[in-house]
């Protein structure tokens, strides 16, 4: 094959070797190799310290983070878990409150010491909690089938006493779903209703709403659901206004917050 | 006429209808009575044996073909009572059912003072006053659409009623817990003055009233009126002297509710709701009322 370039090359050797190789120069070339690792060490020199600190700054915040979150992570329990949600907006509101009433120095350290004050009395609850234990009893009476007195009593202490726990909750969502007694199931929404804030609360109100058959606490779940931030309840409201055997006081409420949400 | 006369011949009828009575006397003295029907008078008294009557004042046919026979409905209830209701007594419970779900004469029971009532009434078309008067045990009522009128009863009870309205007056040695709720209809409740109570009313669409003498210690929002060492305040309102004299605080609405959610059509749902939570007297009994579409009255007991 014809290749003109190769020719072209073959053609013109000479041309292209007018270039000498340089000659070897052993002393320059041990200068150079001897010069070389002095700067690499320099250089690893006066890197590593900004690296070693930046470790230990990681370090030392991971560890922070660490040790933090464990201590929450201690106190959160299962049973006091929601207890500590609670505190934080008591802080929230504590603060404020504290800069707005007062201009002094010393007197917002002796208001902030004041309202620290509830929150260390918060915190001597919580050690003393596991302690603090719900009467069993108020359990047993709490499934009491014979009377719904009993049941309506046994709701109205939790609400009453600070106590509270997931197990708790559950089985008030239990009454809430499966109790015979309107009354009784409305107490014990009322008790949840108050700790609405838990993510496991309003999920268990999202269920009993699915599950309610008495129009009563349908009612009462629809609109306090409807008050509720971020909740998804609008396939259920649709179910509920599209079901004709639902009570009209019912179906309003759910229209009113379909509405309001501009979804219907 | 004189009006001595007049109470004369009042008194005379009054005898007449009551001896006019088609009884039914069944011996116990304790347990629990379940009433299924569409509307009844039940008071107690000092006796062993629950007596069921019914007025026997109008003309009815006597069917003679029926003679001997009893009438059975689908359920399987008979007239076992002559009187058209099926009574059945199974084990603690004593329940009665009507034969004809249409027809129901108006029942009036006496009832022993140890045995607990439950008035259970799902029928969306029979529905008559409900009177409960002077009874110490246990009350538990669950209907549609009766009016409900209890009348010196101590307590427990649990009221429901969805289109009704309930009216009670209630006796000085009260028990709890009491939980009164009405969907349509109004709730009015006379307290004696000396009672100890924790009060919880609330409603939706209506207000509520509360009468002055009963001195109620309103606990106020929690979230607004924290003191700054964190304990609630509670207030005692001395309200107005006009008629029924107070509309107490808005319910709570969420923080975020308030700054978020704009208003839709003009009007913020969820604050037209009422609600009143105190104390009566330091506290003491439990009592729920609640009523979502009409008023709430608390009042003295005279």
């Amino acid at each position: 094959m014809n290749d003109p370039i190769k020719d072209f090359v073959e053609q013109h050797r000479e041309d292209f070797d007018h270039l000498e190789a340089p000659k070897f120069d052993l002393a320059g070339l041990k200068a150079k190799i001897a010069q070389k690792p002095a700067i690499k060490k320099h250089r690893v020199l006066s890197i590593k310290p900004a690296q070693w600190i930046a470790a230990a700054a990681v370090l030392l915040v991971s560890a922070m983070g660490f040790w933090f979150f464990n201590k929450t992570e201690q106190a959160k329990s299962p049973e006091q878990h929601l207890v500590i949600n609670r505190d934080r907006p008591k802080e929230g509101i504590a603060k404020p409150d504290v800069k707005v009433a007062t201009h002094h120095k010393q007197d917002i350290q002796l208001a902030k010491h004041q309202a620290a004050l509830p929150v260390q009395k918060n915190k001597f609850k919580k050690e003393n909690q596991p302690v603090e234990q719900l009467d069993p009893m108020l359990v047993k009476q709490l499934s009491d089938s014979t009377s719904s007195s009993n049941r309506l009593a046994a709701v109205l202490a939790i609400k009453k006493s600070d106590f509270i726990s997931y197990d708790l909750l559950d089985r008030l969502s239990g009454t809430i779903q499966h109790d015979s007694n309107s009354n009784v199931r409305l107490a014990a929404l009322s008790v949840l209703e108050k700790y609405q804030q838990d993510a496991h609360v309003s999920n268990l109100l999202i269920t009993a709403l699915n599950h309610q058959d008495d129009p009563m606490v349908q009612l009462s779940l629809v609109n306090l659901l409807g008050k509720m931030q971020n909740i998804k309840i609008e396939e259920r409201l649709y179910a509920l206004v599209n079901d004709p055997s639902t009570m009209e006081a019912v179906k309003d409420e759910a229209y009113q917050i379909l509405l309001k949400e501009n979804k219907f | 006429m004189k009006p001595q006369l007049i109470l004369f011949f009042a008194l005379f009828i009054l005898t007449l209808s009551a001896s006019a009575q088609k009884q039914y006397k069944l011996a116990k003295s304790s347990g629990k009575l379940n009433l299924n029907i569409s509307g009844a008078k039940v008071e107690a008294y000092d006796g062993n044996e629950i007596i069921f009557s019914i007025p026997e004042n109008r003309d009815e046919e006597v069917d003679e073909r029926a003679k001997g026979l009893k009438a059975f409905n689908s359920s399987g209830f008979k007239d076992n009572s002559g009187l058209g209701f099926d009574v059945t007594v199974k084990g603690e419970d004593i329940n009665v059912n009507p034969v004809s779900v249409a027809n129901q004469p108006k029942l009036s029971i006496k009832l022993p003072r140890n045995i607990r009532l439950s008035f259970i009434n799902n029928n969306m078309m029979y529905q008559d006053t409900v009177m409960l008067k002077n009874l110490k045990t246990e009350i538990d009522v669950s209907v549609t659409g009766n009016d409900i009128v209890l009348v010196n009863n101590v307590g427990p009870m649990n009221i429901k009623t969805l289109h009704g309205s309930v009216d009670a007056s209630f006796s000085d040695d009260l028990k709890g817990p009491i939980s009164i709720v009405s969907v349509n209809g109004h709730v009015d409740v006379a307290l004696p003055v000396a009672v100890k109570a924790n009060l919880e009313a609330m409603s939706n669409y209506g207000k509520i009233y509360a009468a002055d003498e009963l001195k109620i210690a309103v606990n106020t929002t929690v979230d607004v009126k924290t003191t700054i060492s964190g304990v609630t305040s509670v207030k005692t309102i001395n309200v107005g002297k006009s008629i029924p004299s107070l509309t107490i605080r808005k319910s709570e609405t969420s923080e975020n509710e308030a700054k978020g959610n704009t208003q839709v059509f003009g009007f913020d749902r969820g604050n037209y709701a009422e609600s009143l939570n105190g104390k009566i007297n330091g506290g003491g009994v439990d009592l729920i009322l609640k009523s979502n579409h009409d008023n709430i009255y608390i009042r003295e007991k005279k």
